[in-house]
């Protein structure tokens, strides 16, 4: 029944295939049909077989190219091998499935099996027979079967497989046999195909029949193609006998095919009634004939001596038996070819990997298994190990590739790898490594030939790997995760930090000013009630004790300002430092105005200066001016404050005077030195000119300076020292009587020209031979003014050092004019002295005051006076301080114009000048003369009554020519004269000694008529007459001696042109004429006219008295 | 110095010799008594004087009138309010000389300032060399007023400086209302800083001579 059931359905697969082929063309519907029903079938079955059975079509497509050119018959065997081998792993898959599920769905399974299709049928219920004989038996058989494809020990697997082909090695016949029931089967296929009739059998006979005679053609062209093929497959024996001695698994494959033969001999003495089924039979065992060759390929180690005896049986059998070989050669030859196409290709990349498979979701195997991989082309070939064959074989193509990576489960590390699975994810092969770089290659390698694969999956793939392989990127990650609350912390730091230093900045701020003003509050109530009640309060009142005492104001105001403790202190350094501050940015552009100045000097030698330099002057004066009046107006103020707080001080000018000086003072204590030291850079050429000129002057007096002689001061006289002492006070009085009246003045100027004179007779035996030089004391008063620091101070000094002059010319002058005059008391004589004393006018007056700069060797002249001008509060000072300042200015420019020559060649001038003057003097006193002939000749005419009044009028004549001339008073001739008086002085001192010598002689002599006549004369006239009569009356040689010799030096002294005169009167007169004349001379007059007329007179005086 | 005190200064000018010195001692000693004795200060002399109800300060600087110092003369004519020019009437080149100072300072200073032209030594007349019609003439061509006067006779030098204080009386008050004129010239005097340039008809040097 189960034969039958299979040849029914055998017979209805073939009637509908023949109602199939009767409709189209029956070669390509025989063709055709065969493959779409495989198609068909695959479909009712399951996806995994379908993707198999295409896997195993495209197999059988490469082989039937390769066939198809060959042979007809051979490729349709091929087909059924094929499909042969896949209904094989169907059948293992499924019966893997079904021993894991429900019995009952086996059986609906193989039930299905059966129906669809009838080898499968038959070959399944062999293979389930022999699992149910497994499974009847004890169960090391079933897993040992299960573990066959996928067990990793060959070898045990080996030794159990024997049994089974034992098994159906005893149910079939013995070899040669199946070779003659093959051999029959064909010979009964040829006798079949020329003893078939035509009826409707016949028809059916008849397409077999177009089939066979194509056959037959065919057979005929094969017979002819055979003989001809037979030449070729002789070609492909030698080559098949070569493969045949190198490879056994050749022969093992030529011995199976002849064992497909044998049951195909079986079969067909069966099958005898129906040709057509006979050859679907005969199609049907080919392909299983393949199957089962190809799946005992794997036991070829057992079968080697059996493969090898059936070679040897072939070679010896008959032509159909070498047709029968031919074709199994053939065959085996296709399988080895399509073996040899899968190992011969290159070998892309191999390595050794984990590999892992999950089958419908369940792992199979080890899960850690470590495969050697080798791909060659698109084919991957899993070995268990380098050396052994390969377990499976993957088709790339078939499969998609994604990546896998994963933490491993024991540790921290990461496994690499990537899963090829098939579309549905009914299978997944996972590849895996630790290696990145390694599973990267894999990648590259095979991905090309994987479904759905790009360049930019593999690119991700690839960066995503790197990604996580590089340990570069760990950092960066951990980093970032920490860095977060690392930076929170961190700022949160620093705001804390900045909190706490705004607090600590706040805190300090608050302690600081805490402190100030406790500071503050406690000197505010403490040291202002200290200061006011000590120190403040005493000066205070030390001022108020000590009104009119200079010094003590100055020291105790300047202490009131220049405390800072104080608070007219505290106000006034502010005012003063911010002055000071402008002074110094002043001094900034007025540095930058001199460098100008200096260029521009240097460019123009006509000093003429450019647009630029007078702009900046202008605006440096302007400046200068600005901070002047900003000064005095501080002086000012604090002076206002000063007296209003102290009303004692604004009772006199003098007080006035006194506090403004001294808050001058402590102003000018600050800026002073910084504006001198500005005023010397900005004039230090000009005084570095002015200083070499004085150097070159120092040597000069007053004789050269151009002044007339009256102004030299170079006698030698010794009073003068005690007048300039007395000068001095002068200076210091007037100085304190500025603000009295004129009257006041007069008076005091009385009582200082009284006390000079006092003094001067006082110390006249005193200071004999001291010499001062002329206008010392006013260089001394000049020296100071560099030592003075505020302006009005330095004024001051120039107009006392310019009285001084004034003052010396006139203790001079009185000095001189007190030693000629007789008594002191006569105001008439005090008047004359008084006209007499020459007045300095300008002309005088610059030329000396520049000799007294010069002998007083200011340093930075020109820088003080220009301080002194910018400076100076004019509005509080005097016209007379003005002309003074403008004198001083004067006077030093008048320096730098003066040279060593031209005060030579002016003082030759001046000489010329005193000639010229002794010439006029000359005419004058002609003409004098002249007058006094006239006044002689009234004098003969009278008795001797006209001689005394002769005599009068002679002695007053004298002192009316001085008075009369004042040129005479004030030419350089009046000084000569005035020396020549001293020497008569001292002349007439010792002639009354004679005197008293020739009165004691007298006596002695007792010449009563000579006394009486010389006692007359003095009585009557003066003491000339008198002289004379001693003279005449004496005897003694020795006294006339004496007298001659000193009458004749003091002639010779005089001039040499006289001797001869008075030699002609000695000789004419005798001894007694000597006397007289030498007398008359020295007392009227030195010159030799006037000696000539007095000796006129003098001789007629003593003829008369003669007479 | 009181508020309504003013106070104008007078500036001698003139060549050496000529008598400068002379007038204004004339000027300044008849005032005194022959009782007092005269306090003298070297170049400076001061006078106070009532006009028209009004007391002034006159203030006289006299200058150094040698050629050598011509140069200086700016510093002294600075800030003033009227000008003495001297010459003699015996010396022709005295004349020339006070013709170049009147043109010097109505260059510098201008028409404010009060000019008087003094011919001293009159009493000399004799020996004049300078015309009085030309002189007068000179006078009047300048803005100025010709003075005969002679120090030694003392003859015209009141009149001189009564005339001149009025004339400057008059100048102040069309400038200046009611204000303290010192100020004012003092603030002139500071600010107005005259440049000192070489006088270009120096060529001829006049020799030195005595003192006035």
């Amino acid at each position: 029944m189960y034969l039958y059931n299979e040849v029914n359905n055998n017979n209805r697969n073939n009637n509908n295939l023949n109602n199939d082929s009767q409709n189209k063309n029956p070669y390509i519907q025989s063709f055709i049909p065969s493959y779409s029903l495989d198609t068909n079938k695959n479909k009712n079955n399951n996806n995994n077989s379908n993707n198999d059975n295409n896997n195993y079509n495209n197999n059988n497509n490469n082989i039937n190219h390769v066939n198809y050119n060959n042979n007809i018959n051979v490729n349709n065997i091929n087909n059924n091998n094929n499909n042969n081998r896949s209904s094989v792993e169907y059948k293992s898959n499924s019966s893997n499935v079904n021993s894991n599920s429900n019995s009952n769905s086996n059986n609906n399974n193989n039930f299905n099996n059966n129906n669809n299709d009838n080898i499968p049928y038959y070959q399944p219920y062999h293979h389930q027979q022999q699992l149910y004989d497994q499974y009847r038996s004890p169960p090391p058989p079933y897993p040992s079967h299960n573990l066959q494809p996928i067990s990793p020990l060959p070898p045990p697997q080996q030794q159990q497989q024997p049994p089974t082909y034992q098994n159906n090695y005893i149910v079939p016949q013995p070899q040669p046999q199946t070779q003659q029931q093959s051999y029959q089967a064909q010979s009964y296929r040829q006798q079949r195909s020329h003893s078939l009739p035509t009826s409707p059998q016949l028809i059916v006979n008849q397409t077999n029949y177009n089939y066979n005679q194509r056959n037959i053609n065919n057979t005929n062209n094969n017979h002819n193609t055979n003989n001809i093929n037979n030449n070729t497959n002789n070609t492909n024996n030698n080559n098949n006998n070569n493969n045949n001695n190198n490879n056994n698994n050749n022969n093992n494959n030529n011995s199976n095919l002849n064992k497909s033969n044998s049951s195909f001999k079986k079969m067909s003495e069966d099958l005898s009634k129906d040709i057509g089924y006979i050859l679907n039979d005969i199609y049907k065992e080919y392909r299983e004939s393949t199957s089962l060759s190809s799946s005992s390929s794997s036991n070829a180690p057992l079968y080697s001596s059996s493969s090898s005896s059936s070679l040897n049986s072939s070679l010896n059998s008959t032509t159909i038996n070498k047709t029968n070989n031919q074709l199994n050669k053939s065959s085996s030859s296709n399988n080895n070819n399509n073996n040899n196409n899968l190992h011969s290709e290159a070998i892309i990349s191999e390595g050794c990997m984990f590999y892992n498979v999950l089958i419908m979701g369940e792992p199979k195997g080890n899960v850690n298994d470590n495969r050697w991989l080798v791909q060659r082309g698109q084919f991957l070939f899993n070995h268990l190990a380098q050396d052994l064959e390969e377990v499976d074989v993957l088709d790339l193509k078939r499969l998609i590739l994604n990546i896998d990576i994963r933490l491993l489960d024991d540790s921290n590390s990461l496994r690499y790898g990537f899963k090829l699975r098939t579309p549905n994810n009914s299978i997944a092969h996972f590849l895996w490594t630790t290696d990145a770089k390694q599973c990267i290659m894999w990648l590259v390698s095979i991905g090309n030939y994987t479904l759905n694969f790009n360049q930019e999956k593999e690119s991700e793939m690839i960066n995503q790997i790197l990604e996580i392989s590089q340990p570069e990127s760990k950092p960066k990650k951990i980093l970032n995760s920490t860095s977060s609350p690392r930076l929170q912390s961190l700022s949160a730091n620093l705001q804390s930090l900045s909190d706490t230093l705004e607090y600590s900045i706040a805190a300090g701020d608050n302690e600081i000013g805490k402190i100030e003003e406790i500071d503050f509050d406690n000197l505010l109530k403490k040291g202002l009630d200290i200061f006011k009640s000590d120190s403040q309060k005493k000066t205070l009142k030390s001022i108020s004790k000590n009104l009119d005492k200079k010094d003590q104001i100055i020291d105790n105001i300047s202490n009131l300002l220049l405390n800072q403790e104080f608070e007219l202190g505290k106000s006034f350094s502010s005012l003063v430092f911010a002055i000071e501050d402008r002074i110094i940015a002043n001094g900034v552009t007025i540095g930058d105005d001199n460098d100008n100045n200096n260029n521009n000097n240097n460019n123009n030698n006509n000093n003429n200066n450019n647009a630029d330099g007078e702009q900046q002057d202008n605006n440096s004066r302007i400046t200068n001016e600005k901070i002047a009046t900003d000064i005095n107006n501080i002086i000012y103020e604090y002076t206002q404050t000063i007296l209003h707080k102290m009303p004692e001080l604004r009772t006199t000018e003098q007080r006035i005077q006194y506090t403004r000086l001294a808050v001058e003072k402590s102003v000018y204590s600050f800026i002073y030195q910084i504006i001198l030291s500005l005023y010397t850079h900005k004039y230090s050429l000009d005084d570095e000119t002015f200083s070499s000129k004085v150097g070159q002057l120092l040597t000069i007096t007053t004789i050269h300076i151009g002044i007339p002689q009256q102004f030299w001061l170079l006698d030698n006289s010794d009073s003068l020292s005690p007048i300039l002492l007395n000068t001095s006070k002068d200076d210091i009085t007037n100085y304190n009587n500025n603000n009295v009246d004129e009257e006041i003045n007069n008076n005091n100027n009385n009582n200082n020209n009284n006390n000079n004179n006092n003094n001067n007779n006082n110390k006249n035996i005193d200071d004999i031979e001291e010499s001062i030089p002329p206008y010392q004391n006013s260089i001394d008063i000049l020296k100071k003014l560099s030592s003075f620091t505020t302006p009005s101070e330095k004024l001051e000094c120039i107009e006392h050092s310019i009285d001084a002059i004034s003052e010396s010319v006139r203790t001079y002058w009185l000095n001189k004019a007190t030693t000629t005059s007789s008594s002191s008391s006569s105001s008439q004589l005090k008047k004359k002295n008084n006209k007499k004393i020459p007045q300095i006018s300008a002309d005088e007056l610059l030329p000396i005051f520049s000799y007294v700069i010069i002998k007083s060797n200011i340093t930075n002249s020109l820088s003080e006076c220009m301080f002194i001008q910018d400076y100076a509060d004019f509005s509080q000072c005097s016209q007379k301080q003005q002309y003074c300042l403008t004198t001083f200015e004067a006077a030093l420019r008048n320096t730098l114009d003066w040279t060593i020559d031209g005060l030579l060649e002016d003082a030759s001038k001046k000489f010329d000048e005193f000639k010229r003057n002794d010439q006029i003097q000359q005419q004058q006193l002609q003409q004098e003369e002249k007058q006094n002939q006239q006044q002689q000749q009234l004098q003969q005419q009278h008795s001797p009554n006209k001689k005394r009044s002769s005599t009068i009028s002679t002695s007053t004549s004298l002192p009316n020519s001085l008075a009369t001339s004042p040129t005479n008073a004030l030419s350089p001739s009046m000084l000569s004269n005035v020396g020549e008086l001293l020497n008569t002085h001292k002349e007439n001192n010792n002639n009354n000694n004679n005197n008293n010598n020739n009165n004691s002689n007298g006596n002695s002599n007792g010449n009563g008529n000579g006394h009486s006549r010389c006692n007359s004369t003095n009585s009557n006239g003066g003491g000339i007459v008198g002289n004379i009569s001693h003279s005449r009356n004496n005897s003694n040689t020795s006294n006339i001696s004496k007298t001659f010799s000193s009458s004749s030096l003091s002639i010779l002294d005089i001039d040499l042109s006289i001797p001869t005169t008075t030699t002609t009167s000695n000789n004419s007169n005798g001894n007694n004429t000597l006397p007289l004349i030498d007398h008359m001379d020295l007392a009227l007059s030195p010159t030799i006219s006037t000696s000539k007329t007095n000796n006129i007179i003098n001789i007629i005086d003593f003829d008369d008295l003669n007479n | 110095m009181t508020d309504t005190e003013k106070s104008f200064k007078v500036v001698l000018l003139g060549e050496g010799c000529v008598g400068k010195t002379s007038i204004v001692f004339r000027y300044i000693d008849n005032i005194f008594n022959d009782k007092h004795l005269m306090t003298q200060h070297a170049g400076f002399f001061q006078k106070h004087i009532n006009i028209g109800g009004k007391r002034i300060c006159l203030t006289i600087w006299d200058t150094a009138g040698q050629e050598r110092f011509h140069a200086l003369g700016p510093i002294y004519y600075r800030g003033s309010q009227g000008a003495l020019v001297v010459y003699d009437i015996t010396d022709n080149d005295s004349f020339i000389k006070a013709k170049n100072w009147i043109k010097e300072l109505k260059t510098m200073l201008g028409n404010d300032i009060s000019l008087c032209i003094i011919g001293n030594k009159c009493d000399l007349e004799k020996t004049r060399v300078i015309p009085l019609a030309d002189a007068e003439a000179y006078a009047k061509s300048v803005g100025a007023i010709h003075y005969s006067t002679s120090a030694k006779l003392n003859k015209g030098i009141e009149e001189l400086f009564l005339d001149l204080t009025r004339r400057m009386i008059l100048n102040s008050s069309g400038v200046v209302i009611h204000s303290n004129t010192n100020t004012t010239g003092q603030t002139t005097n500071r600010s107005e800083r005259i440049p000192i340039v070489p006088d270009s008809d120096s060529g001829n040097k006049q020799p030195g001579c005595c003192s006035n």
